[in-house]
């Protein structure tokens, strides 16, 4: 089994009694077996490529905007009104105000992507600190991280996020991030905790501690990689959280106009009209089909993701040759599924 | 929300407006006064006599007396309410439906006209209710929240309400109640202008009084919705925190002024109602010309659509500010801006001052826009807790058509305590004709105003007074607007569109009182 193996792998990087693997062939392994399996699995995957496809999109969009390939949006830049494609200049129309929507979902881009990402890194490591820590450790550390986590999960999230907005005013956008991802932790903690429980009964993991190996060891190296398919799925989830919930937030006025947001456009084309008339429907389209093409990508990746670290894939793919993983077509790990 | 009207803080004007009575009301399409709770009004030397109707009654049987007018007055007094700028004392005239105004000096009637057909003062002051206080401070009556046991005198009478209406019912002692076919008057609460269209939209509205809606969103109403415009006399404009090192400065205000292309600004904020002033005077756009007459064109026009950066950037010089990396700083190095404040919801507001934060750091502004929900954008003012903002720059309605008021408003800002800052005392500024500087009291010389009867005078001090306004900007006025009110044919038969009854703000208060207002199908 997939575990074992990692830990074999792990176990023998610790030992100094090993002479007949050199670094190189350590290294090698772990290679293969971190990365070059993985990738392969993923990539057979036509959902992975997709999203992976997607989400290399919308960096490039990001890029377009950090490098200023981009003309920056502003009121007064066009004509008012236009529609999508009338005028090639403006490709995706301009707004009420003359401003060119283009600019408005591209410069807004590298905000939403750092956002959702430190929404996810903040909501996931978190969860898996306090999950791993709570499960393994057991005892009093267990019941004290449980309850502060029953505690953030028993309150509202969506109040406590309005408020923390108003009063921090956020406008960095990885301040924002995990401001609204500031309790998501705590669902997914306990979750991990009670797999934690089950990982901990293991035999190797037994082995190690018999062996003296400290506990963020074994945390580190027994534990979070059984758990990396279940961190990696949350991991997508909570990123799309943090979007929908922003372009929530702004929508309803709650976080700070100033920053460029998909919300903010669409909350504009809103009460500019754009929802009863045509001539301006686009308006509403552009920052629409930005968020649910950027959800999309991150759907179809979670569900590549959760092929990778299916273990029944996983043991099949990794035990054949590069070649056969190639060969093996869509069909085929449907079936293996 | 609560239904006395001295208390401005969470008073419901629409309701207000339906339960009491008012003095009188300035038609915009006649451009007169109309009495309505008035019989008479006569203007003397120095005293004025306001004459009840006889059949004015309170909703309990009981008759509107002097007694309560007075009651009124003296509270309105203990406000700094602009009716005691001029007045002396008030008294009970030779009946007890009269009322005498006593006068400081001989008074300018048409100041006293438009006081007290000022668009939201109603006869309220029910004596049961507001005697007790007559002997407390001003603060006791600010703070009063009248929400049991309502009285009023206008045409429906409260009957109950929550978090989502105010049910009224036709006051069945309303001297016109026999025009009015209907028995009850929902007034539906709607937090934001989007739902107040989709309700128009869709038949759920039959009125509404004030509502902005953009041309895109008219063209896709049905026919049975008519739209009344009517000049507010009120606009979106700067306002400028006077305490604040940059813009407390003059040069800095001006270089703003020049910046701002207003003509932009009313395209995008409002092609269909927004106009901007050809001049920046303080008096409403429409009226500049006739109170300026020969002297109009000397006055600085600020570029009304260009964005005029040479002026601009020689005033910021002037004062010390020098440009690097695009933006303007200080000789600390300080960029010049800080955050922009602008009320959250106020659809036609956010887009306004978006082109206006574009513009101004296009040039080499520094601002970020700050958007607040209503309270936290009044509270922002009130507490002089900003630089720089967005607010009204007339106090709107059919008064600030007379220069008198929107000018002396601009100095001291009422509605946010004169949160600006802006100093009473002298000001020293280039004079009218080129002749060097002239120094004046601009709050002396428009209070004066008050009192005076010389048209001449007036408008010779009213002229002194923009001059003073338009050079030294205590607020700068962007864009002037026609207010929209809405009406709906489908089950009401209203006034026809030429009826001159639908120049009286509003014509969903005026009409059904009127019987100009009723259903279709009685």
């Amino acid at each position: 089994m997939k575990p074992t193996e990692t830990n074999g792998v792990d176990w023998r990087s610790e030992s100094t009694s090993a002479p007949d693997v050199t670094t190189r062939e350590r290294l090698r392994e772990v290679y293969d077996e971190r990365i070059h399996t993985p990738l392969l699995v993923a990539w057979a995957d036509w959902r992975t490529r997709l999203g992976f496809l997607i989400l290399g999109g919308y960096l490039l969009i990001a890029l377009v905007a950090v490098l200023g390939l981009w003309r920056e949006p502003s009121t007064s830049q066009a004509p008012r009104y236009l529609m999508l494609f009338e005028n090639m200049n403006y490709p995706l129309g301009t707004t009420a105000s003359g401003t060119d929507l283009a600019a408005l979902i591209i410069h807004s881009t590298p905000d939403i992507l750092l956002m959702i990402t430190a929404g996810a890194v903040w909501a996931t490591a978190v969860a898996v600190v306090i999950g791993t820590v709570a499960g393994y450790k057991g005892g009093r550390v267990d019941r004290a991280l449980m309850s502060f986590s029953d505690l953030v999960m028993a309150i509202p999230g969506l109040p406590l996020v309005i408020i923390l907005a108003v009063t921090l005013n956020p406008q960095n956008p990885i301040l924002l991030g995990i401001v609204i991802n500031i309790s998501y932790w705590a669902g997914l903690g306990r979750s991990l905790r009670s797999q934690v429980l089950t990982i901990r009964e293991n035999d190797y993991v037994e082995a190690s501690r018999t062996m003296g190996v400290n506990t963020p060891q074994i945390i580190m190296k027994d534990i979070i990689p059984n758990l990396m398919p279940y961190v990696t799925v949350n991991f997508v989830f909570a990123a799309r959280y943090v979007m929908f919930a922003s372009v929530g937030l702004y929508f309803l006025g709650v976080l700070p106009y100033s920053t460029q947001n998909w919300g903010v456009t669409l909350n504009l084309a809103y009460s500019g009209g754009a929802l009863f008339s045509w001539s301006a429907a686009h308006w509403l389209l552009a920052p629409m089909v930005a968020i649910m093409g950027l959800s999309l990508g991150l759907i179809l990746l979670s569900q590549g993701l959760d092929r990778v670290f299916n273990p029944r894939v996983r043991t099949r793919m990794s035990g054949t040759s590069s070649s056969t993983a190639n060969d093996n077509d869509d069909d085929r790990v449907t079936e293996v599924l | 929300m609560h239904l006395n009207p001295m208390a401005t803080q969470n008073y419901d004007w629409t309701a207000g407006n339906h339960i009491f009575e008012r003095f009188a009301a300035y038609n915009f399409s006649t451009q007169e006064f109309e009495l309505a709770g008035l019989e008479d009004w006569s203007f003397e030397d120095e005293t004025v006599t306001l004459t009840l109707r006889d059949d004015l009654k309170w909703d309990t049987g009981d008759d509107v007396t002097a007694g309560d007018v007075i009651t009124q007055f003296r509270l309105m007094e203990k406000t700094n309410a602009t009716l005691w700028d001029f007045t002396d004392s008030v008294e009970e005239g030779e009946t007890d439906k009269t009322v005498v105004i006593n006068l400081s000096r001989p008074s300018n009637p048409e100041i006293i006209k438009h006081t007290l057909a000022n668009g939201d003062l109603r006869i309220h002051g029910y004596q049961p209710v507001y005697n007790e206080f007559l002997d407390q401070d001003a603060s006791a009556i600010q703070q009063f929240e009248w929400e049991d046991d309502i009285h009023g005198n206008g045409p429906f009478t409260f009957e109950s309400k929550n978090d989502q209406a105010w049910t009224l019912t036709r006051n069945e002692h309303f001297y016109n109640a026999d025009a009015i076919d209907f028995d009850t008057y929902e007034l539906l609460s709607r937090q934001e202008n989007t739902a107040l269209q989709q309700g128009l939209m869709g038949g759920e509205l039959d009125v509404v009084s004030s509502l902005f809606v953009p041309p895109t969103i008219v063209e896709s109403f049905p026919d049975h919705v008519e739209e009344v415009t009517l000049p507010a006399n009120w606009g979106y404009g700067v306002i400028f925190n006077h305490d604040d090192e940059d813009f407390g400065n003059r040069n800095v205000r001006q270089a703003v002024a020049h910046v701002i292309n207003r003509q932009q600004v009313a395209d995008n904020a409002g092609p269909r109602t927004k106009n901007p002033a050809p001049k920046v005077t303080g008096i409403a756009p429409a009226d500049q010309e006739t109170w300026l007459g020969d002297d109009y064109d000397r006055f600085e026009s600020y570029g009304p659509d260009a964005t005029q950066s040479e002026a601009a950037a020689e005033l910021l010089r002037d004062a010390g500010y020098s440009r690097s990396d695009g933006t303007w700083r200080d000789g600390d190095g300080n960029t010049l801006g800080g955050s922009y404040v602008t009320p959250a919801g106020w659809t036609d507001w956010t887009t306004a001052t978006n082109t206006v934060v574009d513009q101004l750091n296009s040039f080499g502004f520094d601002f970020e826009i700050n958007s607040l929900p209503s309270g936290d954008f009044y509270g922002a003012y009130t507490n002089s807790d900003f630089a720089v903002g967005a607010f009204y720059w007339l106090p709107g309605g059919a008064r600030s058509s007379f220069p008198y008021f929107p000018l002396r408003w601009q100095l001291n800002i009422p509605d946010v305590d004169g949160g600006h800052n802006f100093e009473e005392g002298e000001y020293t500024v280039p004079a009218m004709d080129d002749s060097g500087e002239m120094t004046l009291n601009p709050f002396e010389e428009i209070r004066s105003v008050a009192t005076m009867q010389d048209d001449a005078q007036v408008s010779e001090t009213i002229t002194r007074v923009a001059w003073h306004n338009n050079q030294n900007l205590p607020i700068l006025g962007i864009v002037a607007k026609q207010d929209q009110s809405w009406l709906t044919s489908d089950e009401w038969d209203v006034a026809p569109a030429e009826d001159s009854a639908r120049g009286i703000k509003w014509p969903s208060h005026w009409l059904p009182k009127q019987g100009q207002l009723n259903p279709i199908n009685q």
